[in-house]
């Protein structure tokens, strides 16, 4: 008769419970005198969050998949509420964004945030404590329908946008807003994630005539300048991303780059070197979102399906866990 | 022809709506006017229509509920100003027809 040991190699581990081991990886667990197997027991999925208690698209956004934070935006006029996300349930801190406006990007945490640029050009920078805004000094140029990036109130990258004009413009604050080598592309409505150093760029419109029909599928890395590098699997814009510039997931959006309309649930993961298609799909197309998060448990908040939307998706990577195996 | 699609209308409550494993299992489509279209002739589609209390639709009245839902997104946008929609707000075009499939 067949042995695992001639099999394989080697013997099964004798273990004293589930310890963590590689997926696929066999155990004998000597408490429960049962043979175990780790196996992906999921694949990444979606699934809905709990909704804003208010409406919103072309917001801003910071934190993670269970601690997040929601301001300002359109509903459909320019609005400044703030909410708080712990994983289950929207809460109103009660300290609104300084200004009603959309079109602004954020970035930082839950308790340590940025809010900057938004509708028509604007500059102004405002830091989040965990409980209050403050003003912050301007960005040197407006940015609107932009992307950022950063841990804190401390630290953020500012770029891309459509201010008069689509824009390269990159910027990057410390404390005060600095320029930087400009992306290789102007872009507006691209997705952006990551750190004020360490920062990705995907997707978004672009000037017509600019260049290559292919911009809009367009990746830029940042380390101190711009790198473009694999483009997405298909244009986006619009759009959200969450991670980091070695592992990204891109979010809904428009499918489309010229003469956008339609908008989709198909979501991108980045790798750190291309695009593929994540097979999880998220269950309302959706436009102007926010997104925070990881690639491995990403948020998308509110948005446009038409009309703003209170709804939020969270997605959750594959899982594995251990398993018994029986004869059956 | 069989139908490959079935619809209902469920308010999204937020959180356990959508779970993983339904999301896993279930392709989803969510509509304006919290129309959900979900796989015909399946099972856990059929349980997931039974957890949120979704109220079964045909195609024809799903239809109308959004096109409802986008005439009045599509009639917000046409009154919006020149200004308000090109060429300082790029990107913010006419919300679009949506037609469902049997």
């Amino acid at each position: 008769m067949a042995t695992y040991k001639g099999i394989q190699g080697f013997g099964i581990q004798n273990v004293a419970g589930d310890p963590t081991f590689n997926e696929g990886q066999v155990w004998y667990n000597s408490s429960t005198s049962s043979f175990k197997l780790n196996k992906q027991i999921t694949t990444g999925a979606w699934a809905t969050g709990g909704n804003l208690n208010n409406s919103a698209m072309r917001l801003g956004s910071a934190g993670t998949q269970t601690a997040a934070l929601a301001f300002a935006g359109q509903e459909p006029g320019p609005i400044n509420h703030t909410e708080t996300y712990n994983g289950t349930s929207w809460s109103d801190p009660g300290a609104n964004y300084p200004a009603s406006i959309d079109d602004l990007t954020g970035s930082g945490s839950q308790t340590s945030a940025l809010g900057y640029g938004g509708a028509s050009g604007a500059t102004a920078t405002n830091s989040w404590n965990g409980s209050s805004w403050t003003g912050a000094p301007a960005l040197n140029v407006g940015h609107e329908q932009f992307a950022g990036a950063g841990p804190s109130n401390t630290a953020a990258l500012a770029f891309g946008g459509n201010t008069g004009g689509y824009q390269s413009a990159c910027e990057q604050y410390n404390g005060s807003w600095t320029n930087r080598p400009t992306m290789n592309s102007a872009r507006f409505g691209l997705g952006g994630a990551g750190t004020s150093t360490l920062a990705i760029a995907a997707g978004g419109g672009y000037e017509p005539g600019a260049g290559s029909s292919d911009l809009g599928m367009q990746t830029e890395l940042y380390n101190g300048s711009w790198t473009t590098v694999n483009r997405l699997v298909s244009p986006r814009l619009s759009w959200s991303i969450a991670g980091t510039t070695t592992a990204c997931l891109g979010m809904s959006g428009y499918d489309s780059t010229s003469n956008p309309g339609a908008t989709t649930t198909a979501t991108q993961s980045w790798n750190g070197t291309c695009w593929t298609t994540n097979p999880a799909t998220n269950s309302v197309a959706r436009k102007y979102t926010a997104g925070c998060g990881t690639s491995a448990a990403a948020l998308l908040i509110g948005g446009e399906i038409p009309g703003a939307t209170n709804a939020t998706e969270e997605f959750s990577a594959p899982a594995n866990s251990a398993v018994t195996i029986t004869t059956s | 022809m069989a139908k490959t699609n079935q619809y209902c209308v469920a308010e999204n409550w937020g959180k356990g709506f959508i779970d993983h494993n339904e999301s896993s299992k279930i392709n989803f489509s969510g509509l304006p006017g919290n129309v959900w279209q979900v796989p015909a002739h399946n099972k856990d589609a059929n349980l997931w229509i039974n957890k949120v209390l979704g109220v079964p639709k045909t195609r024809d009245e799903a239809q109308a509920i959004v096109d409802a839902e986008v005439n009045a997104a599509q009639a917000a946008w046409d009154a919006l100003p020149d200004a308000g929609k090109a060429p300082a707000v790029e990107g913010n075009t006419r919300p679009a027809d949506i037609t469902l499939e049997e």
